[in-house]
């Protein structure tokens, strides 16, 4: 579904942001609403995505995971992109936009440092400058990212706000871009935000849907039961999402990180534990505190480590049209070394949820069920994490 | 009448020039804030902002982000400072007060309790920062109910359309933001500031508040001299942050507050 003409999914969405920004965002969608129209913007697009992205990526069939959890499961494989997740197909349209509309600067909040480095290789791409918040929390757990920013030739600003974790980045971008408006362009990485970002990062990742819906059409000749995806912001879900919420049979969950369980308060599971409320500029589920003041969030994965999410997300919840649910620090480390010993494949701890809810959960799926998992991103981030929690348990 | 109205009328009798005071609610603390507040209105302001602290202030720079924090340590909530005005006007402390916050805090109040609260507590007008006027239908509609003036931002960013449509839902004054950024304490005003003003005052004869980085006597007496009201806010909360342990806290940011009321043309 489109947004109405104020941005609103329903009663989510919006644009709640300090009036300095409100033109700018008024040009930005002036500026996608005429370039997704043009020819030659979306032959750009797609030249891009093609032949500097790597895509499209494989629908890969998981045998051995299909076997042991006895479901068909397909993983899309995002994490074969260049940078190494789904961020980079947002980058590649937002820094065509940037250069439509002639802006000198680019910068970005990040939380696992993906979206950070999707947004510095597309501005070393096309020579633009580029800064980079990330909290300093994060820029301790997720290092090999900042090294990659900086070898990219951005610079990464550590935020040390709040809890410094990506609730703090976006804040700290958000007054970079209220103050250097006329020339920057902010690069959002999620489908949250102030309209036009939540429809314009989501049109630009549904490509991983539309892929995915033919390779699958393809190889089995019918829809699938299930698609699984985890939920940071929103956007590799509804990404692989959007191009299926038409057909009935299909169903969908999203993954939320349960941290430390629910009942901890040490999660960022906001379709468990949050109300609605406004942040970073749109009107969604919150995690907060009875006084409206926005809860500090735990997981052990930096990317889904936030307080808010889409606002389509959560006009879909309340629908009833997507599922949501949580999973564990611990089920999700568990996942992440059985998908690296029984495929060979080192997931994103991010997209290690997703797997974890099917694993979790394959009882209660049913039975024999044709399941498409959204491998967001690959893990090499994430090794050093991993091995700290292990040898703490140990 | 509502105060902010009354405060202005008699301004433009005397063809004087208002100062408007931003401080953040219960910095450092609430038995503090108040003092401070008690002080306010003989050290020459003439309307005084009150920010409800919020965890994430997006629009202020680190002096008043700090405050925030500050605040929020002992967990001040929107009834707490609703309760702060309430002993304000108990003390027969008379001053225009405006409720200065972002959109969660009220959203989570209750927007429809929030402004018949600030109605009965004493508020006379309210500004959310993350409010544009598109989001406002509601709110505007209840506070001009209650008689709560709905005080919105022009920024240099502010394109002449929009600047017709704000003028059309603000009452009590118009905010003007002297440049793009958050708030907090520039060497530099804007040069736009003045033309800015001109091109507001085309649209609406309310009465027009410049700020954003105002910090310095020469900057209030060069502001002053181009719009209705002169808008101070982390200047004087960095004072505060430098004089947290002094006992008479309230008589030190008296004198300094004299020091740029004064300057006022
Ligand atoms: C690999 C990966 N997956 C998922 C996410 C979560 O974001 P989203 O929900 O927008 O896809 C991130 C965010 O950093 C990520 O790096």
């Amino acid at each position: 579904m489109n947004p109405d003409k104020r941005g609103m999914f329903g009663k989510f969405g919006g644009k709640f942001v300090p009036e300095t920004l409100m033109n700018a965002l008024a040009e930005l969608e002036i500026c996608y609403r005429k370039c997704i129209k043009e020819k030659s913007f979306k032959d750009e697009l797609n030249y891009y995505l093609h032949e500097y992205a790597g895509r499209p990526t494989p629908l890969y069939y998981a045998e051995r995971l299909s076997r042991k959890l006895e479901h068909k499961i397909y993983l899309k494989r995002e994490d074969l992109l260049h940078t190494g997740a789904h961020k980079i197909n947002n980058t590649i349209g937002q820094i065509l936009l940037a250069r439509r509309m002639g802006k000198k600067r680019i910068i970005a909040e990040t939380g696992a440092g993906q979206h950070g480095v999707a947004t510095a290789t597309v501005s070393a791409m096309f020579g633009i400058k580029c800064e980079i918040y990330m909290g300093e929390e994060d820029i301790h757990r997720q290092n090999l990212n900042v090294f990659r920013m900086n070898l990219l030739g951005a610079n990464v600003i550590n935020v040390k706000s709040g809890s410094r974790t990506l609730k703090d980045a976006m804040n700290e971008a958000i007054r970079d871009w209220v103050t250097n408006v006329r020339h920057t362009h902010y690069i959002l990485g999620s489908v949250g935000g102030p309209h036009p970002y939540p429809m314009i990062v989501r049109d630009f990742q549904k490509i991983i849907g539309l892929e995915a819906k033919s390779q699958i059409l393809r190889k089995e000749g019918r829809l699938p039961d299930y698609l699984v995806a985890c939920v940071g912001g929103g956007s590799n879900s509804i990404g692989l999402f959007y191009n299926f919420l038409k057909d009935k049979k299909v169903k969908f969950i999203g993954v939320e990180a349960g941290g430390l369980g629910i009942r901890t308060g040490k999660h960022a599971a906001r379709f468990k534990g949050g109300r609605v409320g406004v942040l970073h500029g749109s009107k969604s589920y919150v995690l907060q505190d009875e006084n409206g003041q926005i809860s500090t969030t735990h997981s052990i994965s930096a990317g889904l480590d936030y307080a808010g999410v889409g606002p389509e997300h959560s006009y879909l919840f309340e629908k009833g049209r997507i599922q949501y649910d949580a999973v564990s620090d611990k089920d999700a480390v568990n996942a992440f070394t059985f998908l690296c010993k029984s495929e060979g494949i080192i997931p994103a701890l991010e997209s290690a949820h997703a797997v974890a809810y099917v694993m979790k959960n394959r009882k209660k799926l049913g039975r024999n069920k044709l399941i498409i998992i959204n491998l967001s991103g690959r893990g090499d981030k994430d090794v050093q994490v991993v091995g700290d929690y292990i040898s703490q348990l140990s | 009448m509502n105060r902010i109205d009354k405060k202005f009328a008699e301004l433009r009798k005397t063809s004087g020039k208002g100062f408007v005071l931003y401080l953040t609610a219960g910095d450092p603390n609430m038995s503090d804030s108040f003092k401070i507040i008690s002080q306010v209105e003989k050290a020459g302001v003439d309307i005084l902002e009150l920010g409800i602290p919020f965890s994430d202030p997006l629009a202020d720079g680190p002096t008043i982000q700090r405050a925030s924090s500050r605040s929020l340590r002992r967990h001040t909530s929107v009834k707490d400072v609703l309760n702060l005005v309430k002993r304000i006007r108990k003390g027969k402390i008379d001053i225009p007060l405006v409720l200065f916050t972002y959109y969660n805090p009220v959203l989570n109040y209750g927007l429809k309790r929030f402004i018949s609260d600030c109605s009965g507590s004493g508020v006379d007008g309210v500004l959310i920062l993350d409010l544009p006027h598109e989001e406002a239908g509601e709110y505007i509609l209840l506070a001009s109910k209650n008689d709560i003036k709905t005080i919105f931002l022009i920024t240099p960013t502010t394109p002449e359309n929009r600047i017709k449509d704000i003028v059309k839902i603000s009452s009590g004054f118009i905010y003007c933001v002297s440049r793009t950024g958050v708030t907090g304490a520039r060497k530099d005003l804007s040069g736009d500031a003045p033309s800015m003003v001109k091109k507001i005052k085309k649209h609406t004869k309310l009465p027009v508040a410049v700020g954003f980085g105002i910090s310095t006597p020469g900057q209030v007496k060069e502001v002053s001299g181009y719009c209705d009201a002169v808008v101070v806010g982390s200047a004087a909360v960095k004072k505060i942050e430098d004089n947290i342990n002094s006992a008479n806290i309230g008589k030190v940011i008296k004198k300094y507050i004299a020091s740029l009321t004064k300057a006022l043309i």
